[in-house]
């Protein structure tokens, strides 16, 4: 009863029932007389060629119907009921966040449903035309076509309720004003296919990040070089995302001061990134056509991925550092002294996940030749993988400092303290780089410093590892330097956390202290 | 005493440095209802929120029917009702497909649903509303069909935050009488307000909050007299209006204090003890002042207000 009033108040929150026929009418009118003229105008031997571009263009509608429109009514509704303060009328109600979440990724989207079953029913008709038109009444051609007909919805389906969700949950986390779809505008627009290029593990995303992307994915399942395994898989990967994003979303709508994922879902989506991270890089040899021109760049794609596992830990950390803090809060409170927390091991976890990650790719990625095994004795070589390891504990922990430290003084600096860490991980890698290319440029000579700077990045510490710069010496000083860098950077980040720590401690005293006055009236002769 | 409906311990709710709620402690019982005073940024509203499980809290908590606001959030909606300040509506639906959204995610029958839909708007005033759009109402009928939302569901208890602030007269008037006769149904109430005279005519109990603190909590008798309880408020009005009032007011004794005259109205603060009251009409009479009504007025809520020294009421 709960879903459907949630379902049915957005429905009429949307328009009469009147103007959503019009709609739906109106789009299907547009299709027919417009259909209708291309085959009036043109003859009969290029009916199959119309059959084929009509189809296309109702693929590509039902993408922007699902994948476009659909999100974006979904955020308008959260803006508008975050704005009117509907949201806090919701929260206050009985119905549970599941119940709300899903009345949310299906009301306001109903519209953009309407016209997703028009378009299903022209396009059935224009698949069964193409079908027919091949000149031989074949049953088992129909029902294959119809059959990858029906695939390819699923898969559309997959895809908005992936959109859907993520559209969802921004628009929970920022009270509506958070616009993502425009944001993977900008991103698709800007960047591209070089994200998919640098990080294959997107392209199992498609549709997500690119609509050239999305029109490959349909056209998958009408014959496009992608194999079934793989599509299912890609499809199942985004069923996961979509779950853990409801799960998020439902966590987070009553409360707004959680962090995005709890410990365990966080972890789930480090997994899942893991996953679709490493399974995207096993995919590019199978799929050179998507990554026509990117031979060679499978190293930058083994750091790149890398380094985005990395970034999507970055939820477990804020996860487990919100989680201390909550703990250290209720310690101050009870004044039940200090303690440790399993929380702490977090950074830890995913230091050893991104290792393991980072060890994966590079076996995929099969490049022996660019030396990304380590040379060298064994001995040398475990040293050296031991030191990155240290490299992604010290990262991992740093950040858990930081994080921890900025959530106690209730700072809302997640989107600073994210490009401030980025930059500190990623600035001295391309410092050092540049530099490198300056001195080779203008003296013609190796610079002696190289890799110095590398060496206080994680990601640095990768390359030092897996390639030669400046011989033996390049590799060792560098990277243990760098590594004591880091070292003092995670202590400098204890001692702020600490302090954090510290403030709660004495701010909790305080009200205790408060506590114990005597209260003049208040629940005086009540209880 | 039953058990408490809504219990409030100990709660503290900060904003960065600034403590919203400062350790409040209180709880309300079947039948009453609180009327919670005090100057803007008081900590009223945020005590209101936090007691519907709106606002997270710091520290302390917060009961409804023993049960936590915040971890049983599903339950506690069915017994609990919050109307706040700034009403929150869909103003693109009719007042009916609004309230009926509202029985809906209340998980009430269509019937049922018809039935007390009809009847709260009745009660407040909204009958012949029903059909038209929210956003075509005034901002007086806006609060009342918040109170509506608020009341549909049939709450054990509610919460009001400023609910007479957009009602004119007639509205305030017929706000009173509801509010009484919820109080009168067992319903645990607490309204926010700054229109006092209105709070000492339905509440059962006064909060007095200042910078986030409960200075004076107890019944309307207990906190309005809780500055000196052995004094009162009197009012007298004379026959006709006196251009020598204020020579012939000399007379009276130094224990009058507070004093305020108009021409014909004279308002002061003298001992509660009805011996000395009628030794001082005497006084009165004496100095030769047509007094034609004599009166102890009902506890003054704005007196004991103003005498914690919190701020003005706006």
């Amino acid at each position: 009863m709960s879903v459907t009033s949630m379902i049915r108040v957005h429905v009429q929150l949307a328009g009469t029932p009147r103007l959503h026929l019009m709609i739906t009418g109106g789009f299907l009118a547009v299709v027919a007389a417009f259909a209708g003229f291309s085959y009036y105008v043109s003859d009969s031997a290029g009916y199959a060629r119309l059959d084929g571009i009509w189809l296309t263009i109702i693929s590509l509608a039902q993408c922007a119907f699902l994948a476009l429109l659909a999100p974006a009514a979904i955020r308008k509704a959260l803006q508008r009921d975050f704005q009117s303060g509907m949201v806090e009328s919701h929260r206050l109600s009985p119905m549970s966040n599941a119940q709300i979440v899903f009345g949310y990724m299906i009301g306001p989207a109903a519209q953009a449903l309407m016209l997703y079953a028009v378009s299903l029913l022209a396009g059935s008709f224009f698949l069964a035309r193409l079908a027919l038109g091949t000149g031989s009444f074949n049953v088992a051609t129909i029902g294959s076509a119809f059959g990858g007909w029906c695939f390819t919805q699923a898969c559309l389906m997959v895809l908005a309720v992936v959109t859907g969700a993520l559209s969802l949950l921004i628009g929970i986390v920022s009270n509506g004003k958070s616009n993502i779809l425009g944001i993977i505008v900008a991103i698709s627009v800007l960047g591209g296919w070089s994200l998919v290029f640098l990080v294959p593990g997107l392209a199992l995303l498609l549709g997500v990040m690119s609509a050239g992307i999305l029109s490959k994915f349909i056209g998958a399942a009408g014959g496009a070089p992608v194999d079934a395994a793989t599509i299912v898989g890609s499809v199942l990967l985004q069923a996961l995302l979509s779950v853990i994003l409801l799960a998020s979303a439902c966590r987070k709508f009553r409360n707004p001061q959680r962090s995005l994922f709890s410990i365990p879902l966080a972890l789930l989506l480090s997994t899942w990134a893991g996953i679709t991270l490493v399974a995207g890089v096993a995919l590019v040899p199978k799929h050179r056509w998507l990554f026509a021109g990117w031979s060679g760049y499978e190293f930058l794609q083994t750091i790149c991925s890398t380094a985005a596992f990395m970034l999507i830990g970055w939820f477990a950390l804020s996860a487990a550092a919100k989680e201390r803090l909550e703990l250290d809060r209720a310690r101050a409170a009870a004044a039940d002294g200090r303690g440790r927390s399993a929380c702490d091991l977090i950074p830890a976890v995913l230091a050893a996940a991104t290792m393991l990650v980072f060890y994966v790719l590079r076996e995929l990625s099969q490049l022996p030749s660019l030396s990304l095994a380590p040379s060298g004795p064994p001995r040398e070589a475990a040293l050296l993988s031991a030191s990155v390891l240290a490299a992604f504990v010290l990262s991992f922990w740093t950040d858990y400092n930081l994080i921890y430290a900025a959530a106690a003084r209730r700072r809302r600096m997640l989107f600073t303290l994210i490009l401030a860490v980025g930059i500190m991980k990623v600035a001295p890698l391309l410092v050092d780089s540049l530099a490198t290319e300056m001195m080779h440029g203008a003296f013609n000579t190796p610079w002696a410093w190289s890799g110095y700077l590398a060496g206080l990045s994680p990601f640095g510490s990768i390359l030092l590892m897996s390639s030669d710069i400046n011989g033996e010496t390049a590799r060792g000083v560098p990277l243990f330097g760098g590594l004591a860098v880091q070292a003092v950077l995670a202590l400098g980040s204890v001692a702020i956390a600490r302090r954090a720590r510290r403030a709660i401690t004495a701010s909790d005293s305080k009200v205790s202290a408060v506590r114990s006055e005597p209260r003049a009236n208040a629940s005086g002769g009540r209880e | 005493m039953s058990e408490a409906l809504l219990k409030l311990e100990r709660v503290c709710v900060r904003f960065d440095r600034v403590r919203a709620v400062d350790d409040v402690s209180f709880s309300l019982h079947v039948g009453e209802l609180l009327g919670l005073i005090g100057p803007n940024g008081a900590g009223k509203t945020t005590t209101l929120r936090a007691a519907a499980g709106l606002q997270p809290l710091d520290a302390g908590s917060i009961k409804v029917f023993g049960q936590d606001v915040f971890t049983h959030s599903t339950t506690v909606g069915h017994h609990l009702g919050f109307t706040p300040d700034t009403p929150a509506l869909y103003d693109t639906l009719t007042v009916e497909q609004f309230l009926r959204f509202i029985a809906g995610s209340y998980g009430l029958k269509r019937a049922q649903a018809s039935e007390r839909i009809d009847h709260w708007l009745e009660m407040l005033w909204l009958a012949d509303k029903k059909d038209e759009k929210v956003g075509a109402l005034s901002r007086g009928m806006k609060q009342r069909l918040a109170v509506a939302r608020t009341l549909l569901p049939d709450p054990h208890v509610i919460l009001l935050d400023e609910p007479a602030a957009g009602l004119d007269p007639a509205g305030r008037v017929q706000f009173r009488k509801l509010l009484a006769s919820l109080r009168d149904q067992g319903k645990a109430i607490i309204v926010s307000s700054h229109i006092l005279a209105d709070l000492t005519e339905y509440c059962t109990h006064i909060a007095i909050m200042g910078h986030g603190r409960l200075h004076s909590y107890g019944t309307v008798a207990e906190v309005a007299g809780a500055a000196d309880s052995t004094r009162v408020r009197y009012r007298v009005l004379l026959a006709q209006r006196l251009a020598d009032l204020g020579t012939r007011l000399q007379a009276l004794p130094n224990s009058v204090s507070s004093l305020d005259f108009d021409g014909d109205t004279i308002e002061f603060e003298f001992e509660r003890d009805r011996v000395e009251a009628a030794e001082l009409l005497g006084v009165l009479v004496e100095a030769g002042l047509p007094v034609a009504e004599f009166r102890m007025l009902s506890p003054d809520l704005e007196q004991a207000y103003l005498r914690t020294g919190i701020g003005q009421v706006d």
